[in-house]
């Protein structure tokens, strides 16, 4: 069964399945969505007007047996920042779209009424239905209602009253194996598919599944991929303390930002660690080791108890830990835990919230470090749409504009997260260039040399930083367009098989011979796609610029301040 | 060292440091390896290198140290050689595994994205003050699978940490308390109750702990 665009225009209620065009057959993930984004919706629109669209893509491995292949990418031009957004997020909803041969879902255009609706999608294509009863809710109720109209065994996508209400924080939820959310969290996507009034998108594969062109080469290169990521000693961390291992070490390093990024370092770090996060789970009968889609090997999600034992939230990343603890200056694991189940529950994006909060508290809106008045604006304020809600649900440059503040911690309107730009250089440099707005993702730990982008600049020059960042993004770009998790760059950065095993997979997957020329091809096409958008948008080079502060106050311990200059930022896009 | 020699030496206790045994329930000595994430401390030679104060830990073998360790902290400062020499009067250490992350790699011993630090030479460091013959005082922190993997038997051995770290360990980790079974503090029987006080006016405390029957 050939792959097929579903696409779906909310103006007039039609839908129709299209032939994927020649043009966009070798993409997947991020690669299709900036790709399709940038063919079809005007740069200048306003992101939540008809003319934007939203855009759902598996990645080109998603649906398959491929270890950590679960991601799904979403695309936009973002209310939040005014750029082309991609967003991935685990769940099985990658999974549900790749096997009932759903290259890409586009939603388009805007109902001229104020009814919502649901998108029902299954091999056979799209049914557009009025919705009422689920409307006004959080998310975990619409995953509960939705399961029950049809089956546990679909995949959901949903907002929460966030995206009901449009707000530039608002994120897309995504059932997980659990029937608990994940989140294409940044960016506000949400307020896109608000906007579109679709409250859920459910997602019916049946029995179907993805057409394998070779499968013995498949499952060879999936076993040596699979072999390589399960050694390597970061998945092993990962399985062990998630992601919140970094708490410790970014600390450590004096680039923990806390306090509204005042200081690098936050003496309640080690209630919030890693470590100490994992004998609470131990304590509590949770999981600390637990996979957001099926087939990842790491595991680097868990179940967090509450006091009693009950389930209160999954999936708690350190960047989203960090931004309601350290930059909040909370230090009550239990509190986050809180904090992150009603955020999740209402649709919106932890990281950019909470760094909103970090903002209020130094305009005086509450007092850093309470935690029992942050639970109450998420709950009474942001949930019902209140104007202080509204003000911190369209993120952290929202509030630094109503309250006067000037260390907002944003690049092209989103917020910084987790790492500080002064004491940890390589980040500030992708936070600056980045096409999508600060985001620690977009340069990963990619093996470079396997790809050809190693850079030949000294690399201790600011010339050779820049452009190892510049690489790192190339290659990461092209890695989310697989399906792929980013979690895999470690094996990929130390063991030379994984990297060539991943690109067999998708050569047996489609019966092509990529090599590595050509991954890092189409991840130098994806960011000057990316790129151009943003420039039709309105963008220059002076957006690509960390917030003033950072150049004029030296953060503690080190007293490091960034140094890199708007011209040396410019190169980055020499190439 | 031999590589597979594994060192079995005791950490000797802080000068004026109070004494602290902690008799554990049957199987839980584990449960606190998360406390030397604060660090404990320690005093050693001055010019002893990195990997010779590591090798005289209890439970560390060389395989173990060049292998398993591959995140460094001296001073929050990354460093990337176990032959790098100790100096001045005082250091803080912590030693991971290897972290995930651009952060990670950046921060990873001899790493290839190690070129994205933020140098040294526009970083604060803190002073150092070698003209003095007095030891070296360490405080090492040992961080994620590191903790799991030493602590345990660092905390049977026994090891100084302070009366401050130590008290918040036991305030933020209240469930903790209910595997101690008996408490001894400068050899004296002691409350739980009684002891939280205690901890937050002594400066040392060298606390070892010993599982019950």
């Amino acid at each position: 069964m050939a792959d097929k665009i579903f696409r779906v225009n909310m103006t007039d209620l039609s839908t129709s399945l299209e032939d994927v065009p020649a043009d966009w057959a070798g993409h997947g993930g991020r690669g299709l969505t900036s790709t399709i984004i940038a063919a079809e919706v005007p740069p200048a629109c306003h992101p939540l007007g008809p003319n934007n669209k939203l855009v759902f893509a598996p990645g080109l491995l998603s649906g398959t047996a491929a270890s950590n292949s679960g991601r799904i990418s979403a695309g936009a031009k973002s209310p939040l920042t005014g750029t082309i957004k991609e967003s991935n997020s685990g769940g099985t909803s990658a999974q549900r779209l790749a096997k009932m041969g759903c290259k890409a879902l586009i939603i388009e255009g805007q109902p001229k009424d104020d009814v919502w609706y649901s998108l029902s999608l299954t091999p056979e294509g799209v049914t557009i239905n009025t919705e009422d009863e689920l409307i006004g809710k959080g998310n975990f109720a619409v995953v509960e209602g939705v399961e029950k109209r049809c089956s546990d065994k679909i995949g959901i996508l949903s907002i929460g009253q966030a995206g009901e209400m449009q707000m530039s924080a608002a994120n897309i939820s995504v059932k997980d194996p659990d029937s608990h959310v994940r989140s294409l969290g940044r960016g506000g996507l949400g307020a896109v598919m608000g906007s579109k009034k679709i409250k859920f998108i459910a997602l019916d594969a049946g029995d179907a599944k993805v057409d394998i062109a070779d499968p013995d080469a498949f499952r060879a290169a999936n076993r040596a991929f699979t072999k390589a990521l399960v050694d390597h000693p970061v998945s092993q961390a990962l399985g062990t303390y998630g992601s919140n291992v970094l708490v410790n070490i970014i600390n450590e390093a004096g680039g923990l930002p806390t306090k509204n990024f005042s200081a690098g370092q936050f003496e309640g770090h080690e209630q919030i660690s890693g470590e100490t996060m994992h004998d609470i789970i131990v304590e509590r009968g949770g999981k600390p080791k637990h996979g957001c889609h099926s087939g990842c090997v790491i595991q680097c999600s868990q179940i967090y108890n509450d006091l009693k034992g009950n389930y209160k939230t999954s999936g708690m990343e350190y960047e989203s830990i960090w931004a309601m603890g350290a930059d909040c200056t909370v230090d009550n694991l239990d509190q986050i835990a809180e904090m992150d189940h009603i955020l999740d529950d209402i649709g919106i994006d932890t990281i950019e919230t909470a760094v909103a909060f970090g903002v209020a508290m130094e305009g005086g809106v509450l007092p850093f470090g309470d935690s029992d008045e942050m639970i109450r604006i998420m709950s009474e304020e942001i949930a019902k749409g209140t104007a202080l809600g509204r003000i911190i649900g369209n993120g952290a440059g929202s509030v630094g504009r109503t309250y006067g503040v000037t260390r907002v911690p944003v690049v092209k309107n989103q917020a910084i997260p987790a790492y500080d730009p002064r004491a940890i250089k390589g980040i500030g440099i992708t936070y600056a260039t980045s096409t999508q707005g600060a985001d620690h993702t977009m340069g990963y730990t990619i093996a470079t040399e396997i790809l050809g982008v190693g850079g030949s600049a000294d690399p201790l020059s600011k010339e050779g930083q820049i452009e190892l960042s510049r690489n790192l993004q190339i290659a990461t770009a092209a890695i989310d367009s697989t399906g792929m998790c980013l979690f895999v760059a470690f094996a990929a950065l130390d063991d030379e098989t994984c990297l060539p095993a991943l690109i067999d997979m998708i050569n047996a997957r489609f019966g092509i011979s990529l090599n590595a020329a050509d991954v890092t091809n189409l991840g130098i096409s994806i960011l000057k796609t990316e790129h151009a958008f943003n420039q039709a948008a309105g963008f220059t080079n002076l957006d690509d610029r960390l917030p003033e502060f950072f150049e004029t106050e030296p953060v503690p311990p080190h007293n490091a301040v960034w140094d890199f200059s708007g011209e040396e930022i410019d190169s980055f896009w020499n190439f | 060292m031999n590589r597979k020699e594994v060192s079995h030496n005791e950490i000797p206790p802080i000068p004026g440091a109070a004494d602290l045994l902690l008799t554990t329930t049957p199987g839980s000595p584990g449960a606190f390896s998360s406390l030397l994430q604060g660090g404990f401390f320690f005093h050693t030679r001055r010019g002893i290198t990195l990997n010779e104060m590591l090798c005289s830990l209890p439970g560390f073998d060389q395989d173990y140290i060049n292998g398993r360790i591959q995140t460094i902290f001296i001073d929050g400062l990354p460093a990337d050689h176990l032959n790098q020499t100790l100096i001045g009067t005082s250091a803080v250490i912590a030693i991971s595994a290897a972290m995930p992350g651009l952060a990670g790699a950046i921060f990873r011993k001899n790493g290839v994205h190690a070129s994205l630090r933020t140098s040294q030479e526009s970083m604060q460091t803190i002073s150092r003050n070698n003209d003095t013959d007095t030891p070296l005082l360490i405080q090492l922190k040992l961080f994620n699978i590191i903790a799991e993997e030493k602590s345990e038997q660092i905390l049977r051995t026994g090891c100084t940490l302070s009366g401050s770290s130590l008290g918040k360990f036991f305030n933020y980790r209240l469930p903790l308390l209910t595997h101690i079974e008996n408490c001894m503090f400068n050899g004296k029987k002691t409350s739980m109750e009684q002891l939280r006080p205690l901890l937050q006016t002594t400066e040392f405390i060298h606390l070892s702990l010993q599982e019950g029957s």
